[in-house]
This record gives C-alpha cells, structure tokens and sequence, in this order.
C-alpha cells in the first residue's frame, strides 16, 4: 500500500468512483437517452408547433442557446437524483468508511456530470442543425460557448446535490431539482428577450446565470464577430457566486451523518 | 493492540436516547457480539465505531485510533458489512469487487488474486460474471460480505450479518468470521440472536434500550441467567390453577404450559428447593400426575434478561443484578 502516493492515491480513488458512475450510464442506456429526448420534444416543439417566427425572425436561431441550457441544466438536475438514491440506499454509507477522502465521492458526481454534458451537448447541437439550426461562429467560439454550457451544467450539478443532500429524499429533490432546471432555464432569456417579460420578473432573469450563458453562448454561436466579452465575464461571475454559496453548503452537510 | 474501545458512549436522535452510556473493550484475534432486540442501540453502536456517525459524549477507539479526531485512521483498519446490502445492481459481482479493492488500496498486483480468493470462500465463483441485479438476495448478501473483507482490515464489523441468509450460506459465514478472529483480526458482530452469538463469539455485551445490561463470555452468560423450570403436569385445567396459585404464595412465577393442564414455574436458586415445592403441593392437595425439570432455551434465558432492563421493572437499582 505504501507505493501509492495520496494525489495518485486519490486521482485513482476519483477514477474508480467516475468510472462507476458512467458504467450506470452504459449499462442503462434508456436513462441517458430521455436526458436526450427531453431536449429534442421541447426543440420540435419550438420549431414546428409554437412557430415562434410569428414573434422573432429566425427564432431557432435564438431559442437554440436556451435550449442547450435547458438540456444541461435538466442533466446536471439528475446528478442530484442520483445522488440522493445513494444516500436514501446506503450506498453514501459503504463508501464513507472506505479510506478515501470524504469529498471524493462528491468530485465524482461532479465529475461525472462534466462527461455526461460532453455528450449531450453535441447531440442537441446535431439535433438543431436538423431542424434549421445555423452556426456562424468559427469552431473556436463553439467550443467556448460549450466550455461555458459545462460550466453552467456543473453549478446546477452543485445545486441538485445540495438539495440531495439536505433532503435526502428521492422524491423531494427530484420534484425541487427539476423545478428549479424548468425555472432557471425558462425565466430566462433563453427562450425570450427579457423586455419583454412583466417587470416585476426582469430582476431575476436579469441575475439568473442562464440568461448570461445564453447571451453568450447566442453570440458565440450565431454570430461571427459579435461582441462577447462582457457576457463570458458576466456568466463566469454569476456561476462563481452560485459556486461559492453551494459547494461549502453540500460539503458540510456530506461530512455530517446522513442518516 | 489492534481492538476495539468504547467508553460511556450516548448519543441521542431527536428525543430519542439511542445510546445511554455504553462501554466495553475487546481485542485482536476475539469475537465480540453485540446481542439486544431491534432499537437497543447495536447498530448506532456499530455506526459511531466505524465513524459514520459522532457519539454526543464519551469516547471510542479503534484499532489504537480515536474515532473521532482520527477517523481517517480508523477507515484505513476497518470493515463493515451494514444491515441492508448496498450493491450497484448495473455492476457485476467481479466489477464491484474491483472496485471496492481499489477503493481499499489493495496493491494491484494483488486485487485479481484478492478478489478470487474471497469469491471462492463464498461460493460465488460461478456468478462473479453475472450482474448483480440478476443475483439472489443471498448471494447478493455473500457478495457484501466478500467486498467487506477486500484488503484484509484488522477490525471487522458484521451489523446483523446472517440476515437473509439460508443456514449452508449462514455456516459458511460464520466459518468465515471465525477465520478471520483467528488470524487475529478483532471482529464485532450484531445479532438478536443468542444462538449466533453462543456459536460465534468469545464475549457477549447484552444491550437493552442503549445500555449494556450483561457482559461476559457465552457460558458466563448462560451459568448467570441459569435458573430450573419446573414443569408440571396436573391432573385437569383447575388443578393446574391451583397449583399455580400455590407456587406463587411461595414468591415463584409460573406461565401457562403447552396444553391446559400444564404449568411451568420458574425456579430461583435463592427461592425453594425442588422437594420444598413439591411437597407443599401435595399439602394443598394438588394432584401432580408429571414432573420434568429442564434448562430454559438460550431465547427463553434471553428473555428473561431483557425482562429484567424493562425499565417498568427497574423500580430497584439499575444493574443491581448484574
């Protein structure tokens, strides 16, 4: 035991947990495939039946940002349900009087979230494309806005666990968890522009980190010189906050008993 | 001295005192069994000793680590086998053993050999390929048990390790555990059977309602809660009520036999001798028509201790008998 060192100890320790995590995904294929097809009915949905080009010229070319967000927003929600059945099974337990360390097992959710996004972004992207979904920016700016779109998943992902861990219910925080991905992704400017929401709703699209991922990812994605600075900046300070305020919250409840 | 350590531990959840003072010790190479009826603190014993959760006060340590301030410690030593089998069902039994080896820092070079070794003892060589949802609720349990073992920890928990086990799969379990304690590990187990802790274990703490109400090795315990049930059998249904009337003016408890005419009195070593009580039957014309004198059952001696920690009962000093 002494060869290992603690970082490779624990890079090995996250690894095992990771790949556990993904095998759920390889051998339950279905699961993963509804994180798909729930994006794709709300992306026919908006192109073929609300037809919102009454409204917005072009509006796939507008609602496809929202759309990504709705798709790793509602992803990173499951990380949390998932979390919670292992805390409501046992499984939390077995793994805590394993020496390894305690936060581990929470990097590797977090983790794990990262990679499911990795593939889910893609699939939606070729899905809009299908359907008329044009992009401008060059690939560098694709791969930003996607950076950007993980880093979205990965504070929602930090949210849903939160409420795993503090409910530690299946059925409150898959019921909260999506809730708050259907809010956060809709009372956005993801799918509308915010003037034209009642004002008494306009200040919380306005600090909803959804609404700066979607201005940027709009800009990167649709437009091939278009400023975006001030949105990447705003997005990142508006996840950052998020962060900050739930990872200390999920942290400190995972050390406590969780029976 | 890698063993187990526990001093006047409580630990209560809500209004509920789950632990009310608890201590006892043990040591390598010894079985100790945690014995007591559901909700008398054995697994909130376990939980604290395997730092998933903190006691309120007192103190505990595990193999020479408090369990506490040096939990990480704690984990690198121990081994728990919890009361509900938590297996990821989409993994197979060879990919779950694995994984928990690695998890444990079993060297690499020696997981494969590891891993067969305990599928073997277990008997599960046949379905290590097989996923673990499609296993029975057995093997899914030997399963538990096998990773639990992974790296050879010097302290094992078992919380109640027979639940759900066929009586080849519990044998092969406790050979197992046997095994261990006599390659020195320290082994603690929880059980609310008696019989499991008179085969398995060197010392027995009794818990009732999160306190210990007896210690000692398995025969200690059977000689201290070693009483004579006399039982009778009387000519007719009334004959049986008088005699029942009658052993108790002489201060001794009876219970209702198997049939009507029957009658089991409870001896007390300090109460009347055998001859006494018979004799004072035939005074009181009592027609006996059998007498068997027989040992209580280790669950009937169980009982009775347990009868004894009711606190409704515990009008006179607590433990006083003990």
């Amino acid at each position: 035991m002494t060869m290992f060192t603690p970082v490779a100890r624990s890079i090995a320790d996250l690894s095992t947990l990771v790949r556990r995590n993904m095998l759920r995904y390889v051998r339950r294929p279905d699961v993963f495939a509804i994180l798909v097809i729930h994006p794709l009915i709300i992306l026919l949905l908006l192109r073929y039946v609300l037809g919102g080009e009454l409204l917005i010229p072009d509006y796939i070319q507008y609602f496809m940002p929202g759309l990504f967000a709705l798709a790793v927003v509602t992803g990173s929600a499951t990380i949390g349900i998932e979390l919670a059945e292992d805390v409501s099974s046992g499984v939390v337990d077995s793994l805590r009087v394993l020496p390894i360390t305690r936060s581990a097992f929470l990097a590797a959710r977090a983790i794990t979230d990262v990679a499911k996004n990795v593939l889910i972004i893609p699939l939606v992207g070729v899905l809009g494309v299908a359907v008329g979904f044009h992009l401008v920016g060059s690939p560098s700016r694709i791969i930003l806005a996607a950076v950007l779109l993980l880093a979205l998943g990965w504070m929602f992902a930090w949210i849903s666990m939160t409420i795993a861990l503090w409910t530690r219910s299946v059925d409150a925080t898959q019921g909260l968890a999506l809730m708050l991905a259907v809010v956060f992704s809709f009372v956005s400017s993801g799918f509308a522009p915010v003037y034209t929401m009642p004002s008494w709703l306009q200040p919380f699209v306005k600090v909803n980190p959804v609404t700066h991922v979607a201005s940027a990812v709009r800009a990167l994605m649709t437009t091939a010189h278009g400023p975006v600075a001030h949105n990447i900046l705003s997005s990142l300070i508006s996840i950052t906050v998020v962060l900050v305020i739930m990872i200390p919250l999920a942290v400190t409840r995972y050390a406590r008993d969780l029976r | 001295m890698a063993g187990i350590e526990c001093q006047d531990l409580r630990k209560a959840y809500g209004d509920v005192q789950a632990l009310d003072g608890v201590s006892f010790a043990s040591e390598a190479g010894k079985v100790l069994a945690l014995l007591g009826p559901n909700g008398s603190g054995k697994t909130t014993t376990v939980r604290i000793l395997t730092t998933l959760t903190t006691p309120d006060s007192g103190w505990a340590r595990v193999a020479d680590n408090d369990v506490v301030r040096e939990a990480p410690h704690v984990r690198e030593a121990i081994g728990l086998t919890a009361q509900e089998t938590v297996i990821d069902k989409f993994l197979t039994g060879k990919e779950y053993m694995g994984g928990v080896a690695q998890l444990r820092h079993v060297p690499r070079g020696d997981r494969a050999r590891e891993t067969a070794r305990l599928l073997t003892e277990f008997e599960l060589d046949e379905v290590s390929r097989a996923r673990v949802g499609s296993l029975s609720g057995g093997m899914r349990r030997r399963l538990d048990l096998a990773a639990s073992l992974l790296g050879q920890p010097s302290v094992l928990f078992f919380d109640e390790p027979s639940t759900g086990l066929d009586p080849h799969s519990r044998k092969c379990l406790w050979d197992a555990i046997r095994r261990r304690a006599d390659d020195g590990a320290t082994v603690l187990l929880t059980t609310a059977y008696m019989e499991e802790a008179d085969a398995l274990s060197d010392l027995v703490v009794v818990l009732a309602r999160g306190r210990v109400i007896a210690t000692g090795t398995p025969t200690e315990l059977k000689d201290d809660i070693d009483r004579r049930i006399l039982a009778l059998t009387l000519a007719d249904p009334d004959q049986a009520r008088k005699a029942a009337a009658t052993t108790a003016a002489l201060g001794l408890s009876s219970t209702a036999g198997d049939t009507p005419e029957a009658l089991d009195v409870l001896m007390l070593r300090s109460g009347p001798p055998l001859l006494a009580i018979l004799q004072r039957l035939e005074a009181e014309g009592v027609r006996v028509s059998d007498v068997i004198v027989r040992r209580p059952t280790l669950d009937e001696a169980f009982l009775q201790l347990l009868g004894q920690a009711d606190p409704i009962r515990e009008d006179k000093p607590q433990e006083a008998s003990l």
